[in-house]
């Protein structure tokens, strides 16, 4: 059963709401996927200071403050085999400066809190990706066009070819191919699993694990 | 308990039920369609089944205990008030005046069929026969008269109790007022329970203010009448017998909630200790499924959330009937080992053998923030075919709605495994 609710993660009064009406409309929390993000890509001379806040404000701040929702729930699962967190990254952090910075300090996060949620019984884990472009908000108007612009292509079929030329495994990474790692690290079968990461961005030399 | 409200609301009453009956689609239909149509028109009328839990049954009869062509068994909430009462023999004579016959308690069974047959051959103008503690059973020469028949007598037995009913408060009227926050304290208080409620697999919660559920649980007579239990086996099969009744002065001790667990836990184990036989099952998880709280509601907890709102609608089922038993006399609950002897029957036992294996994920709750966009969305419906239930949000506006509705369509709008 789902039930959807409109929210703005960076807003910790509408998360709070949010995680309520989970709370009365399930009784808890056992998995919480921390996805909602943005792409940005631009020089650095060409990023203004509202751009940077934006990627911080939603990727670090946002991430954060859901986590800071879910804990209270989720450490009340400890004697029931725990809970998991399961944190959307791109490309290990290492791409357009602005964005991955946030990216790098939001995965930086998620190892922490594995840190410190262990003792809670709850998990921690980072599912890195790249170039899924089928579905994604992110890539629909400026982003495809500055990214298609930054390659030198066009922002049509040229730019998923583009990236899937440029992964090494020359494959299209689909939203399903993350619904997978995260299922996994959401689920029992990873249950001894936490401070991870798993890439699933059909080989990305810059987003190895390091 | 907080007791310096006093509201003399009126009882809510039963509803009435209509026949449903069209001739232009009955004279379409073979006999063995008739059946269907005719049990199909009482399983989906609320007012005659249990939703989602009901055994209404209609049968054609071949060979049976009674000699009649078209024979009906329901247990709609009136019926079983009636049924439950202490006042329900003298009720029967006094709404239908010796056409509906008279039976005491006897669990379902073959001997239950021979008692039957028996005493409606000896009394052979019945329309009808009252089962004590369990519903009526009735029959006519026709399909649609059948149909009329039983429906006409569930309007009978809900007019009688809205008479005695009206104009006075249920359950010698209500002593704890609505609590305005009750939402907030349900947000509250299920993960402290759930996380408490430690068993073979995780539960899902399902919390519900309706009238029925706050007329209850905020009643005078809610701490008698919550520990008698449920009396009929399509509710406390669902609901467990008795549920857990809280105070809600100490809904943010977990001490307290911890206790209330244990004890519910031991007096659970208490029963089937005191009731098993030799053969009897192995016994099954001893939490609690449904959890009242006066001026808050109704909570009941199972492994997927359409078991938990069924348990919950089931005890609302039963809370109908007490009002109703009530107003005609005294509720009376069924004995301790004939319910035992039903929740931990040997083919209740082989049907519960018979579910399909649980998928990875059910009993888990799942937030995926970004839930609208592509990979969200993906994650989500991944979740759902393993089993989990799970709300989900994003930034955006519409698009969640958007989204949610797609993943209705593709797996039903209740499907939770």
């Amino acid at each position: 059963m789902v039930r959807a609710a409109v929210c703005d993660v960076t807003d910790e009064h509408q998360l709070q709401a949010a995680f309520d009406l989970a709370s009365r409309e399930f009784g808890e929390l056992d998995i919480l996927v921390a996805n909602a993000g943005i792409a940005s890509s631009a020089p650095i001379e060409e990023t203004t200071l509202e751009l940077w806040n934006r990627n911080f404000d939603l990727l670090v701040q946002g991430y954060f403050l859901t986590a800071r929702a879910a804990w209270p729930l989720m450490t009340r699962m400890k004697e029931q085999g725990g809970a998991s967190v399961v944190c959307i990254g791109l490309k290990n952090g290492v791409a357009a400066a602005t964005n991955a910075s946030a990216r790098a300090a939001a995965n930086h996060l998620a190892r922490c809190l594995a840190l410190e949620g262990a003792r809670h019984g709850i998990r921690v884990n980072v599912v890195n990706l790249d170039a899924v472009i089928k579905g994604s908000k992110i890539w629909y108007g400026d982003w495809r066009k500055e990214r298609a612009g930054a390659h030198g292509i066009d922002s049509g079929k040229e730019l998923e070819e583009h990236y899937r030329a440029r992964s090494m495994l020359k494959r299209d990474v689909l939203p399903e191919d993350i619904a997978e790692a995260v299922y996994f690290l959401g689920s029992d079968m990873s249950a001894k699993s936490t401070g991870n990461m798993i890439n699933v961005d059909a080989g990305y030399v810059q987003g190895f694990t390091r | 308990m907080n007791a310096q409200t006093l509201i003399c609301a009126a009882a809510l009453p039963f509803a009435v039920p209509t026949s449903r009956w069209d001739d232009s689609v009955a004279a379409t239909l073979s006999p063995a369609e008739l059946l269907l149509y005719r049990a199909n028109l009482l399983g989906s009328d609320l007012t005659v089944t249990n939703f989602g839990g009901g055994n209404t049954s209609a049968k054609l009869v071949e060979v049976d205990p009674l000699p009649f062509a078209h024979v009906n068994h329901v247990h709609p909430d009136a019926i079983i008030a009636l049924a439950g009462s202490s006042g329900s023999e003298a009720a029967t004579q006094a709404i239908w005046g010796g056409r509906i016959g008279w039976l005491p308690w006897k669990r379902p069974g073959y001997t239950l069929g021979v008692m039957l047959r028996d005493y409606v051959a000896a009394n052979p103008h019945l329309e009808g026969v009252m089962l004590a503690g369990h519903g009526i059973i009735c029959w006519a020469d026709s399909a649609r008269a059948c149909c009329e028949h039983t429906v006409q007598l569930i309007a009978d037995a809900v007019n009688y109790l809205n008479a005695k009913l009206a104009d006075k408060p249920a359950f010698g009227g209500r002593v704890v007022a609505d609590n305005p926050d009750r939402a907030a304290i349900a947000a509250d208080l299920m993960p402290r329970l759930r996380g408490l409620m430690t068993s073979a697999r995780n539960k899902l919660g399902h919390w519900s203010d309706d009238p029925e559920a706050l007329e209850f649980t905020g009643s005078a007579d809610f701490a008698r009448l919550a520990v008698l239990g449920t009396s009929c086996p399509d509710h406390f099969l669902r609901t467990k017998i008795a549920p857990l009744a809280l105070d809600p002065a100490r809904l943010r001790d977990d001490g307290y909630l911890a206790q209330q667990i244990a004890d519910y836990r031991a007096i659970y184990a208490g029963y089937y200790e005191r009731c098993k036989r030799s053969n009897s099952p192995a016994m099954r998880d001893a939490n609690p499924v449904a959890v009242l709280v006066p001026g808050v509601g109704r909570i009941t907890f199972a492994t997927d959330k359409t078991t938990a709102r069924l348990a919950g609608d089931l005890y609302g089922n039963a809370v109908n009937v007490m009002c109703g038993a009530e107003a005609i006399g005294e509720y009376i609950a069924l004995d301790e080992q004939e319910a035992f002897d039903i929740e931990y029957w040997l083919l209740e036992e082989a049907k519960l053998q018979r579910m399909p294996a649980t998928k990875p994920l059910v009993g888990k709750i799942a937030l995926v923030t970004g839930g609208a966009g592509g990979i969200g969305a993906a994650s989500a419906a991944r979740r759902r075919l393993r089993g989990a239930g799970r709300p989900r949000w994003r930034s955006g506006r519409g698009c969640a709605r958007r989204v949610y509705q797609a993943v209705r369509q593709r797996h039903g709008p209740r499907r939770c495994v």
